[in-house]
């Protein structure tokens, strides 16, 4: 079970369905990994339920009757799959094994050009963008080799990370599968990868990252901010 | 982890009424059509009433009824995965409501199609390794309506802005000129008394 969660009011925006795509996206690979925020979002939705649907407005007369006429004409439920069946490929040239990764980041795996794969940002990090059908954020896979130190940075923007395989950690805190960060603008951290394997996690990212000194600026063109 | 605070259980909140529209789903999932058209009449100007409220986007009246024709034909198609156990028929119809205004709103943006939909980032529907909690779809809506009724005015505002007009905290942050930090604590407070908050 996860040990960092996202705050109350992400999850109510996501319950709520106003959290942006590229947050949902982080939300819900944080909730498949963790039963308690899950419930949660479960009984956000039922208030959801209880007060989103209190207003009535008139329907127009033949509304049901014209909704009744395409319901035998409409293409049959299909069921879905079960859970054993909806294991898409693993796509092994990205990630060290596919051990059970949330469905959702399988998905989005897929959408990435099969020769992507990953490039390199320093010697420790490397990413991989992930297309979303948003530009507002940057969201993709980033690796921290084992070991490896990342460029102490600061924020002009919002970032969000789920740990997905592995550990890191930074002056906050160790961070493993499942926990969810959020770091805002202005906060500067540096993190470090667990000595003895990698970590994968995805982000997403929406502005430039600022970079604290003049040697990090040698990276900098590298973590330049393209939304896909 | 934290405490986990579970509601004191209780049997006696339930109305005569209130498990009426989970049977009528459960009716529609064997393709009952009598069962449909209830539900229609009732949850269909409820849905209508939701988009045209919900700030993003801003719809017609026009748009709003066609999006009253795909939820209730979603419903329609997927109440065969409806199960009484897991949700009340208003979370369940609302998740559904929710996903199709959030299609909307990303078709509206018109982006490049990804290769996920909205449905594999709202899925909680699905989830089915998730423990429920029993108790939560006891509780009727004429109850929770009321404990929202007796929250102090600034926690009834911002819950209102959030559930009803579907803005983000920080949307709601902006257009009341208050600090994030604010409208969240609000937002926790709120829930506490309206007690679906699982963590202190
Ligand atoms: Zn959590």
């Amino acid at each position: 079970m996860p040990n960092f969660h996202p705050d109350t009011a992400l999850l109510v925006d996501y319950a709520s369905g106003s959290a942006h795509r590229a947050q949902a996206i982080c939300l819900s690979t944080h909730l498949s990994f963790c039963a308690q925020c899950a419930q949660q979002v479960r009984h956000l939705e039922e208030l959801g339920g209880d007060l989103a649907l209190t207003e009535p407005a008139a329907l127009s007369s033949g509304l049901l009757d014209k909704t009744l006429a395409t319901l035998d004409s409409a293409e049959p439920p299909t069921p879905r799959p079960t859970a054993q069946a909806r294991q898409i490929e693993g796509r092994t040239d990205l990630l060290n094994g596919q051990s059970a990764l949330p469905e959702l980041v399988q998905k989005l795996i897929t959408g990435i050009p099969a020769p992507a794969a990953w490039r390199k940002l320093s010697n420790s990090v490397s990413m991989a963008r992930l297309p979303t059908g948003q530009k507002d954020y940057e969201v993709a896979l980033q690796r921290i080799c084992a070991g490896g130190k990342t460029p102490h940075h600061g924020h002009t923007g919002d970032e969000f990370t789920v740990v997905l395989q592995g550990s890191f950690s930074d002056e906050d805190g160790i961070y493993s599968a499942g926990d969810f960060l959020y770091r805002g603008p202005g906060e500067v951290h540096q993190p470090l990868g667990a000595l003895h394997e990698d970590c994968i996690c995805l982000t997403a990212v929406s502005a430039r990252i600022k970079l604290r000194s003049w040697f990090d600026w040698l990276f900098a063109p590298l973590l330049r901010i393209k939304p896909m | 982890m934290q405490n986990i605070n579970r509601r004191p259980v209780s049997m006696q909140g339930i109305e005569p009424g209130d498990q009426q529209w989970e049977l009528a789903l459960c009716r529609v999932a064997k393709g009952d059509k009598a069962a449909f058209s209830a539900l229609f009449a009732h949850f269909g100007p409820l849905i209508k009433g939701m988009f045209l409220r919900a700030s993003q986007p801003v719809i017609s009246d026009a748009i709003a009824e066609e999006l009253v024709q795909e939820v209730m034909l979603k419903v329609w198609q997927k109440a065969y995965t409806y199960d009484v156990k897991k949700a009340r028929a208003s979370t369940w119809i609302f998740t559904i409501a929710r996903n199709c205004r959030i299609d909307l709103f990303y078709r509206k943006q018109s982006e490049t199609a990804p290769s996920i939909n909205t449905e594999d980032i709202w899925n909680t529907l699905e989830s089915d390794d998730c423990p429920v909690d029993e108790l939560q779809r006891m509780r009727s809506q004429r109850q929770v309506r009321g404990s929202v009724e007796q929250l102090p005015v600034e926690q009834q505002d911002v819950v209102k802005r959030v559930y009803m007009e579907s803005k983000s905290h920080q949307q709601v942050a902006e257009e009341l000129g208050l600090p994030l930090g604010t409208v969240k604590s609000r937002i926790r407070l709120a829930l506490q008394k309206l007690q679906v908050m699982l963590v202190n």
